[in-house]
């Protein structure tokens, strides 16, 4: 399948360019417009793209239109209000550590935290995926960023959280071989220094699942990508669709897929996505050992 | 604003020849494209991002960039472009071009008819 990134690129400077002014000393939703107003230009730069890329030879027609509608959402998304989707996981509390009244030395917080396995142990090279969303002038925006910790387990998003501004984080840590966590935290007046968002990883077990068509023939190339999880005991964990794709497996000839993120007795919820077709979730729970059939028509 | 109506307007092709300047020191995304030429320029060199976006892909077309998807400073997906060897041979014959202009722009702006 054919990705499109025009899309990401531009949201990307679009977000720098946010993040410089704020920098620069203007209010985030100040920031925002004036971000808006530099990407004026962006129905030149469609029409353009369109012109120099999107007529490869290696792009058919239909996919080449496909992009071009893609762009113009991804380009309009920009400018409108985009409605969340969503789980809650754990809730963090805050803790206050600085001097209310005081503004922010810092306009943009950084977020950090450190991830540990079931032995407290620092558990370096695991991905942390976190989910930012924040309301710059009333409306909704949500973005992904992703990161690996280091030797000591700690991860860092730098100059990633307006100080002075609501927001809320969705952080999940993944490391195969141990089960996924996630926190949620929702800061609705923020007051002072963000406190790190640890989590802490259990085991996991090992579960397959065998993907078949309802004939009982084995599916190829299916695309898989966890997507929650409810242990026995505690809270639940949820992994955004936004930003995961970096966690995605794909299912062999014997439509088999091996997934290493969930513990034995996990209420499991897993994304799905044939060659040539659309996304779905299915839900399973995982077993101590064996495998777990999956049935796609 | 509005920003745009105060930039100064560059030369036609002068666009490329400057991205694949700024490349020449390593891959870098759009976004630090843009902030390398407004600070190195002095503010005086403001790209408009409706620009410089089409002529990163137009560069990359012909095969004097490509790009890799990779961690910005700040850990969010970025955009990388750099310059391929044929780029580089390109940024030559771009750049003795340009001198040669300019020479002949610096010629033509100082001259003085000579007072018989």
């Amino acid at each position: 399948m054919t990705t499109i990134n025009a899309g990401d690129e531009l949201l990307f400077h679009f977000r720098e360019l946010v993040k410089e002014k704020i920098l620069a000393g203007q209010s985030f939703d100040d920031a925002w417009n004036a971000a808006e107003e530099n990407f004026g230009s962006l129905r030149r730069y469609e029409d353009e793209c369109r012109e120099i890329r999107l007529r490869d030879k290696l792009f058919p027609g239909r996919i080449a239109v496909g992009a071009l509608v893609v762009m113009a959402l991804m380009i309009t998304w920009l400018s409108f209000e985009v409605r969340s989707v969503g789980h809650s996981g754990e809730v963090l509390a805050q803790t206050i550590s600085a001097t209310a009244g005081k503004p922010a030395s810092n306009p943009l917080q950084n977020l950090s935290g450190q991830v540990l396995d079931k032995d407290d142990r620092p558990l370096k090279e695991a991905r942390v995926l976190l989910i930012l969303k924040t309301w710059p002038n009333d409306r909704y925006q949500q973005e992904d960023f992703d990161t690996v910790t280091d030797s000591d387990g700690r991860y860092r998003f730098e100059a990633l959280v307006p100080a002075s501004e609501r927001h809320a984080v969705m952080v999940v840590a993944y490391k195969a071989g141990h089960a996924f966590r996630s926190k949620y935290d929702y800061v609705k007046r923020p007051t002072g220094k963000r406190e790190d968002v640890n989590l802490q990883l259990p085991n996991a077990n090992e579960v397959t699942l065998i993907i078949k068509n309802e004939n009982g023939k084995p599916k190829s190339g299916v695309e898989v990508r966890p997507s929650l999880r409810k242990p026995k005991s505690g809270e639940e964990s949820v992994i955004y669709f936004q930003g995961s794709e970096t966690l995605t497996s794909s299912s062999d000839d014997q439509g088999k897929v091996k997934l290493n993120c969930f513990e034995a007795g996990d209420q499991a919820e897993v994304y799905l996505k044939q060659a040539d077709g659309e996304w779905q979730s299915k839900k399973f729970k995982v077993p101590a050992e064996g495998n777990v059939p999956i049935n796609l028509p | 604003m509005n920003e745009q109506s105060e930039r100064n307007p560059l030369p036609q092709g002068s666009l490329d020849l400057l991205i694949l300047r700024t490349l020449l020191s390593g891959p870098k995304h759009g976004y630090a494209i843009a902030r390398h030429l407004k600070e190195v320029s002095e503010q005086v060199i403001l790209v408009e991002e409706g620009s410089l976006y089409p002529a990163l892909h137009r560069l990359e077309r012909r095969g004097w960039v490509d790009s890799d998807w990779g961690p910005s400073e700040s850990n969010r997906r970025a955009k990388y472009y750099q310059l391929t060897p044929v780029g580089r041979k390109q940024l030559e014959i771009e750049t003795e071009a340009w001198r040669r202009m300019q020479a002949a722009v610096f010629k033509v702006m100082t001259y003085r008819p000579s007072i018989s």
